[in-house]
């Protein structure tokens, strides 16, 4: 088991850098995971941690030990491709073996690891096969059981679920949470899915454009996104701009204006001026008639029924859009278009940021 | 881990000169960079230079001078020029229609058709002429066939002849090209064309012939090219009408009167010539190349028997017309002769003398050619793979060199070769390894070309996934993209082999009489109108081809070959 250290890693592409000043600590054990839109420098760091890349900048140290000039066959990981990456000429059996024989292990102890290895990924029965004509799923299990034979110090996975349907998705998320839980492997897994990072991981870095948003558990970066781009791509959010008064004091309650009704909430940082409001369309309560809570009025602009919710565009008497999840019911008729509707904000439960987005002065406390 | 350099522009840019890895495949890299530059750049610069030197040893641009002012050289351009674009005219109009026929409706014996084409492609080029001498030259099989049914015919020879010849040999690379386009044309284009109210043939001007445009246009430019590039073929059927090959060769073996710095000269004009050509046709396909996904592949369209017959017995015609070169060649072989005269009745007597007076062109030819494609195929895997898995600037040059071989004729690459190696540093004239070099680096590309195809297919993570589990990288590359990409390599390297084997025109520049190889003596027999030895021989290249070909559709699974 190794952990991880960045040491202000940076690494080029041209002039471009895919990764900025990486700096944290991945700790022995964990499920860590790379979350970001695609160009985000997600695949970069892994590729680094891998030794495929050389970073330009900065260190990489696993546990005590220097790695930037240790090649990649010598950082002992096990990897798992988006694409599987089988080797499409030798069977289930010696795909596992593969790295196990690179290492010089004997015969009779290649047999009894392979096995169990396979074991874990209930492929055993197909080991004998040629991979090739196998579905995604199974390939996949084969590079899972191929990375972990070795017990690798790192385990890295590269989107390795993207290529599957959405139901195995699921199945096989679970699955590799589980595995690497019983093998206490540390596990860097890099997705752009923010739903299987939530499912899988013990803490998730948000990366856009090669920098490091927020490091936090996956409840922390849902509930309390640091910054308006961790709010958006962490799910859906409404935005909406409010304002401050001049010279709201620390912790005491400040006024503050939005879509022209004022409310008051102690704020975290001093601020003046422009604010914005991060509200999740699942904390916003929809009524069809105004009370002191649903004070916001609007219309329904549109409908889209999904199953387990419903997801209203509600077009507020200030002009500003406002998307709102409600919970369909046996009792109570689905809100038709044009229909006015109250909303209650819950804005004490909102996060609200400077006006450009890039820093919290309001979140509520936990508990 | 406190202590950092903080980095400036500079920094980063030495910085990232020293993490550059040497590994296995830098050294790679080099040493191909080496053998590339003695053996191809070296000599085109020799080439280039030796056209500029007058006969006391000075500078002089007289030779470009009188190239301009004589007329002789000028009608030799144009009539390389007439000739290249005729035939490759010709071969569209026969390669296009034929292509299309055998992908999209259910004819008969497509694989036998297939294999007839590839080899009228492959056969010798002079084969093709000299066969047609025997058909239709002037006293030919076909010609006094038609006189007696009272109708005049041209003969054979001159302009139209060459170009006939032309058409019917390299209208197979239009017929490749154009077919593998439209086997993996999303028919979903076609349907989405048909769906907005086009009639098929609308259609097919619209949104088919556009899609395959850049296809097609890269068999053309093989067309042209080899048209502008052969040799034989206007040697045997000029007649006096000359193409700037012939006069590039003339100028350098003539014993009397010959210029070697003419020769350079008319080298570097073809050279700059096919060069224009080749760019040309890369302008034109710039912003064209569709990549096509080939999800939903053409259906054949299914026929009613008549139909069927009908148009297999149509596909058919361009195909027999074009092996009947080989097959009269083969007939030819086995009639009785006494020594140049054609006797009644079939004997082996032409092969009896084969083996006694020309053993050792056999030898030759195949000993230098195994010799070749030994160094072609490592030195294909290698070097296909550093063009695509190791992109650079570097190699980005790399690519920029092997495309040299494309534009330089057989004739001009035999003489920059001679021109480069028959002084010091390196003497090689009149040894075999100047054959062997000669080969490799115009034989190559074929190799490179089907092996990056390969490669670009293999993907790249299955060796990192190798080396992840602890195998180091050249390691890897023999344990696992090597060995995959086996089939696209030896396809590539089976057409390479053929065409060695059958190589007339660097050869007739570049042997000796102890190097002589099949090819150049066939050449010399029909000279000195051995007809019987000369068919003999040239069955024999014939049966190898053969053979050759279908080891290589075995190996492809049936798929045949990519050319």
């Amino acid at each position: 088991m190794s952990k991880v250290v960045f040491d202000h890693v940076t690494k080029f592409f041209g002039e471009a850098k895919a990764v900025n000043n990486a700096h944290f600590t991945i700790e022995e054990g964990e499920f860590f995971t790379l979350l970001g839109p695609s160009g985000c420098g997600k695949t970069t760091l892994l590729r680094t941690i891998a030794g495929f890349y050389r970073q330009e900048e900065g260190n990489i140290y696993f546990n005590k030990k220097l790695i930037n000039d240790v090649p990649t066959h010598e950082r002992n990981i096990g990897m798992v491709f988006q694409n599987y990456a089988i080797f499409p000429h030798m069977t289930v059996f010696d795909n596992v073996a593969y790295g196990l024989k690179a290492r010089k292990v004997s015969k009779e102890e290649i047999r009894t690891r392979v096995l169990e290895a396979l074991d874990m990924v209930e492929l055993t029965h197909l080991k004998d096969r040629i991979p090739s004509n196998m579905s995604g799923g199974q390939q996949q299990r084969i590079a899972l059981a191929r990375a972990i034979v070795i017990r690798p110090a790192l385990l890295l996975m590269d989107e390795p679920l993207s290529n599957l349907d959405a139901k195995l998705r699921v199945k096989m998320r679970t699955d590799i949470r589980k595995l690497q839980k019983d093998l206490n492997i540390t596990t860097i897994y890099v997705t752009h899915d923010q739903e299987e990072a939530l499912a899988v991981s013990d803490r998730i870095a948000v990366l856009h454009n090669g920098t490091v948003q927020q490091i936090a558990p996956p409840q922390e970066i849902y509930l309390y996104p640091q910054n308006r781009f961790v709010a958006n791509f962490m799910g859906t959010s409404n935005f909406l701009d409010g304002s401050c008064e001049e010279g709201a004091k620390l912790n005491s309650s400040a006024n503050i204006k939005l879509m022209g009704l004022e409310t008051q909430l102690p704020l975290q940082k001093p601020h003046s001026g422009k604010v914005l409001f991060s509200i999740r369309p699942e904390r916003v309560k929809i009524s069809p008639e105004p009370s002191e809570e649903h004070e916001y009025k609007g219309t329904i602009d549109g409908v889209t029924f999904l199953g387990e919710k419903v997801s209203y565009t509600v077009k507020m008497s200030s002009g500003e859009f406002v998307e709102v999840h409600d919970h369909p019911s046996y009792t109570r008729d689905i809100y038709k278009p044009k229909q006015p509707v109250y909303l209650d904000l819950q804005l004490s439960q909102s996060v609200i940021y400077n006006g450009s987005g890039e820093e919290v002065i309001y979140r509520a406390s936990e508990g | 881990m406190q202590a950092r350099v903080e980095p400036n522009p500079g920094n980063v840019i030495w910085q990232r000169l020293l993490f550059k890895k040497w590994d296995f495949w830098t050294a790679v890299t080099l040493v191909v960079y080496l053998l590339l530059c003695v053996f191809v750049v070296y000599p085109l610069v020799t080439l280039f230079i030796n056209s500029f030197i007058s006969e006391e040893g000075g500078f002089t641009i007289e030779n470009y001078i009188t190239f301009i002012s004589l007329k002789y050289y000028r009608v030799a351009l144009l009539n390389s020029f007439m000739v290249s674009a005729l035939a490759t005219i010709g071969a569209i109009l026969i390669g296009v229609p034929l292509a299309y026929l055998s992908t999209r409706y259910a004819i008969k014996f497509k694989g036998l058709m297939q294999i007839m084409i590839v080899m009228s492609l492959l056969s010798p080029p002079f084969i093709g002429a000299y066969s047609w001498i025997l058909l239709m030259g002037n006293n030919g099989f076909i010609t006094r066939f038609i006189r007696d049914l009272g109708i005049s015919v041209p003969s054979i020879y001159g302009m139209h002849g060459i170009v006939f010849v032309f058409a019917l040999q390299f209208y197979p690379h239009i017929f490749l090209y154009v077919s593998g386009a439209l086997k993996t044309i999303d028919t979903s284009l076609e349907e989405a064309s048909e769906s907005l109210g086009m009639t098929s043939w609308q259609r097919l001007r619209t949104v088919t012939l556009p899609l395959i445009f850049p296809t097609l246009s890269a068999g053309a430019l093989m067309v042209f090219m080899a048209s502008f590039a052969d040799f034989g073929t206007p040697m045997l059927l000029g007649q006096g009408f000359k193409v700037l090959p012939i006069l590039a060769y003339e100028q350098f073996v003539s014993e009397m009167g010959g210029n070697p710095a003419m020769a350079s000269t008319l080298s570097i004009i073809l050279i700059l010539f096919s060069t224009s050509v080749l760019f040309t046709q890369r302008y034109f396909v710039a912003r064209k190349n569709f990549s096509m996904t080939g999800m939903r592949t053409p259906k054949l369209i299914p026929l009613k028997p008549l139909a069927k017959t009908l148009l297999t017995i149509v596909a058919f015609i361009p195909a027999c017309i074009s092996i009947l070169p080989q097959l009269t060649v083969i007939l030819t072989s086995f009639i009785k002769t006494k020594g140049p005269v054609f006797q009644s009745g079939f004997s082996l007597d032409s092969y009896r003398e084969v083996l006694y007076r020309v053993p050792r062109s056999i030898i030759h030819t195949y000993s230098y050619s195994i010799l070749s494609i030994i160094i072609m195929v490592a030195g294909g895997m290698l070097i296909s793979y550093i063009l695509v898995r190791r992109k650079s600037k570097l190699t980005a040059a790399l690519d920029g060199i092997l495309m040299i071989p494309y534009v330089m004729p057989g004739t001009v690459l035999g003489i920059s070769l001679i021109i480069a190696f028959n002084k010091p540093p390196i003497v090689l004239t009149g040894t075999w390894i100047i054959l062997v070099i000669a080969y490799v680096v115009r034989k190559i590309p074929y190799t490179i070309r089907s092996s990056t195809a390969i490669l670009h297919q293999l993907d790249r993570s299955v060796e990192e996934a190798s080396i992840s589990l602890g195998v180091p990288p050249m390691k890897t590359f023999f344990k696992t993209t090597g060995r995959l990409m086996a089939p696209g390599v030896i396809s590539g390297a089976i057409l390479s082999w053929i065409t060695t084997i059958n190589e007339l025109s660097s050869t007739l520049v570049l042997y000796y009489g102890a190097t002589a190889t099949i090819s150049v003596t066939i050449y010399s027999e029909v000279f000195t109108s051995n007809y019987g030895t000369g068919a003999a021989l040239a069955s024999i290249l014939t049966l190898s081809t053969l053979i050759s070909l279908l080891i290589a559709n075995k190996l492809s699974g049936g798929k045949g070959l990519s050319l």
